[in-house]
């Protein structure tokens, strides 16, 4: 269970960062083909940006607290609230 | 580059639809019920609007003919998310059907409402059935169609100057369906760009005037007023 | 602040007794929605197999049902996201009992407003051409890319602060649920470390959020307003767009609050102050709303433009006249009969006046959608739209469909955020407390002296 502590950030970074490779492949068929280059820089130009900080997010954030929560699961730290009292993680 | 367009005289137009069936047939465009016309479902790429001008006793029948009205600034063409619907080079409007996801946005952005949406799989009675034009694909349900000048004969046409190494010529060479089939000579069809072509002159004329010209869609199909 | 606190449990005991006990009535109610969102999905296989043709468009109404429900679900998205942020902004404390409530409708009608406009398609089958061919200067595809990133964003902002509730769960709960809550709270044990990195999540995306779904619901009015039609070629629709998705949506957060206070026993948490704070807002919205109608139909016929006169008084006083009256009284009249009067202003009325508010906004995305497009420009094409019983069966499925998913969800999470609750009470009282304190007279935060205040 707790190796979905870290499929749940990378799950969340994959899909922003598909997103990101989304819209850079529609800026390479609007250079190749001629067509509303501007509409495609302005529209990506805002949103690139917006899914980097769902990026951070998913690092930083989601990550962060999976990273803490791991360490709580080490034997030695102050009792885990998980489902194994024993603590042979 | 050949800039193509159509010049309907509206002086010589006597309203027989002898284009519009031609279009149907030319284009495999689908035949509908009654019932299916009756809810608005017929398609006609190229249509002949009647219109009754006045009151008794001076009361005057109008026909325009209104095929694709081919616009320089298409709004179906911006709108759609696949580039289904795509200007050529030389300025002709079509679409390409295999790719059209259906969203039928370019039928609302269209202010002439020349696009029509194959709302079930395309019918024929079992004689038209048998004559449809091996030139032209066949549309299936649920994609949008419309007229784009018989784009398939300016490709036969493009054929034969290749072959004999040159372009194809401004007038006479290729022209639509319709503009063959006119009995009354009511549809010109050429070059625009071409000053010696009749449709050249004719766009010039004090009497041309294109429909919604305010719009800013720059259509290529010109209509000569009646005198 | 202990988020795990075992002594803290009992007092909120009623906000996870929905998730870890069901009664008989919610299975007969997701029996029922059930059985409509089937026969909704009955009804898109019969589309699917023979075309649109089984629907009731046609030229000129090529847009019908499918797109009203587009708009009116994304404009219910709006309840969430957007005014459980504005109110996390504003440090309203009130907030706390119905943010969770309101993001979870965001998050749950958003994957509807996609799916109506994928039902719409003709072709769903080439459905991954705009994807791969996708070309930025449609409208559409300006939607699919705000939608998208408010659906990702409002996702996330759900999440996050479900973390803590999760970790709560997860030590109460036995079996499969354990495993579920386990696995998805990311290790949340309330360290300062966590809890630090949570909020400063939580803060970034309420800030991000709010541009976000304000471009989603004026993307969505692009979609009309860059056409040349008559009445859709408008420059406040972007406007008039978003403030009619807050109205809507805040009437359905409020239905949706009433319900579960009903079902859940939750009266102690979802008090007549939050109503009557919310209803205080709707009736702004509802003025709003009248302001841009007048503003737009008084534009139209002042100006007396043929081709607008003949949509504008199609609706005013010709075939659309009764969808048009109905929605200026269950938008205006009903709403502001109901809430601007103390003594009406009870739950059950401002319930009343909310689900009035629903119908009438969805009559006012019918009222956009279906008139212009019956009436174009060129006169010659007209015609009228009868929707069939395919888009009845798909627009009742896909509502039957919404509320089911909002159900499933309050049993699997608590609707009401625990934790914020309890900061509310443990932190939050002496934040307000020092926070007013800071706004009187006198020296800095924390130094007053006894200032009366209660």
């Amino acid at each position: 269970m707790e190796r979905l502590w870290r499929v749940i950030p990378v799950t969340v970074a994959a899909f922003a960062a598909a997103f990101i490779g989304w819209m850079i492949q529609m800026l390479r068929l609007s250079w190749m083909r001629n067509d509303s280059w501007g509409f495609t820089v302005t529209v990506a130009s805002v949103v690139i940006p917006i899914f980097l900080v769902f990026i951070w997010l998913a690092v930083y954030v989601m990550w962060g607290i999976a990273r803490e929560g791991l360490r709580g699961t080490q034997p030695g730290d102050p009792a885990p609230p998980g489902p194994k009292p024993g603590g042979t993680a | 580059m050949a800039r193509w367009g159509m010049v309907i005289d509206l002086d010589r137009c006597t309203g027989c639809q002898a284009c519009v069936v031609t279009c149907k047939a030319e284009n495999n465009v689908p035949v509908v019920t009654p019932r299916e016309a009756q809810a608005g479902r017929l398609m006609l790429w190229m249509t002949v609007i009647p219109e009754v001008e006045g009151e008794f006793p001076r009361v005057r029948a109008r026909f325009t003919p209104r095929p694709c009205m081919q616009c320089d600034h298409p709004p179906c063409v911006k709108v759609c998310p696949v580039q289904a619907m795509t200007k050529s080079p030389e300025g002709t409007v079509s679409h390409v059907f295999a790719r059209c996801i259906g969203c039928r946005f370019c039928v609302q952005a269209c202010p002439y409402g020349v696009t029509y949406f194959n709302w079930q799989a395309p019918t024929w009675p079992k004689d038209l059935r048998e004559s449809l034009n091996p030139d032209f694909a066949i549309r299936p349900t649920g994609v949008v169609e419309m007229c784009d000048f018989c784009h398939h004969r300016l490709q036969h046409a493009r054929e034969e100057a290749r072959a004999e190494e040159r372009d194809v010529r401004g007038e006479g060479e290729y022209v639509p369906a319709c503009v063959q089939a006119c009995p009354a000579r009511a549809l010109i069809f050429g070059d625009l760009d071409d000053p010696n072509t009749a449709a050249s002159n004719l766009a010039h004329s004090p009497r041309a005037f294109r429909m919604l010209e305010d719009l800013g869609t720059s259509p290529k199909v010109y209509y000569l007023k009646e005198g | 602040m202990q988020t795990t606190h075992p002594q803290a449990f009992d007092r909120d005991d009623v906000l996870f007794a929905p998730v870890l006990r069901t009664g008989r009535g919610f299975y007969a109610a997701v029996a029922v929605l059930l059985a409509v969102a089937a026969w909704g999905a009955y009804a898109y296989t019969t589309q699917l197999r023979y075309g649109l043709g089984v629907t009731g468009l046609n030229r000129p109404v090529a847009w019908g049902f499918y797109i009203v429900n587009f708009v009116f679900f994304i404009g219910i998205s709006h309840a969430g996201t957007l005014i459980s942020a504005i109110l996390r902004l504003c440090n309203a404390e009130w907030r706390r009992p119905i943010t969770r409530a309101a993001e979870t409708i965001t998050v749950l009608v958003l994957f509807f407003g996609l799916g109506s406009i994928i039902i719409d398609l003709g072709r769903p089958d080439r459905l991954f051409y705009v994807l791969q061919y996708g070309r930025l200067q449609s409208p559409l595809l300006w939607d699919v890319t705000s939608i998208t990133t408010y659906l990702t964003a409002s996702t996330l902002y759900l999440y996050m602060p479900l973390i803590p509730d999760l970790a709560l769960l997860r030590d109460r709960a036995r079996g499969w649920r354990r495993q579920l809550y386990t696995a998805i709270s990311l290790g949340w044990r309330g360290t300062p470390e966590q809890h630090r990195r949570l909020e400063r999540g939580i803060a970034v995306m309420a800030v991000l959020v709010i541009p976000i779904a304000v471009s989603v619901h004026t993307v969505v009015s692009w979609v009309f307003s860059m056409t040349l039609q008559p009445m859709w070629k408008s420059t406040i629709f972007g406007p008039y767009f978003v403030t009619g998705a807050i109205f809507s949506g805040m009437a359905a957060l409020i239905i949706a609050m009433a319900a579960v206070r009903r079902a859940y026993h939750l009266e102690n948490y979802l008090k007549p102050v939050h109503f009557n704070s919310l209803a205080l807002l709707l009736l702004t919205m509802s003025l709003l709303w009248f302001y841009f109608t007048f503003a737009e139909h008084l534009t139209a016929y002042y100006g007396g433009e043929l081709a607008e006169g003949a949509v504008l008084f199609a609706k005013v006083t010709g075939p659309y006249a009764p969808e048009f009256w109905a929605m200026v009284v269950l938008n205006l009249v009903i709403p502001l009969a109901i809430m601007a009067n103390r003594r009406t202003r009870t739950v059950a009325g401002i319930v009343t006046a909310s689900a009035s508010v629903l119908v009438g906004m969805w009559l006012e995305r019918y009222l956009i959608v279906v008139p212009t497009l019956a009436n174009p420009r060129l006169p010659y094409a007209r015609g009228l739209y009868f929707p069939t019983w395919v888009e009845w069966s798909i627009t009742a499925g896909a509502f039957a469909l919404f509320i089911l998913l909002y159900m499933v969800f309050t049993k699997l999470f608590p609707i009401i955020s625990i934790w914020e609750v309890r900061e509310g009470r443990e932190l939050g009282i002496q934040e307000a407390y020092e926070r007013i304190e800071s706004y009187l007279p006198g020296p800095g935060v924390g130094a007053g002296g006894p200032i009366a205040l209660r």
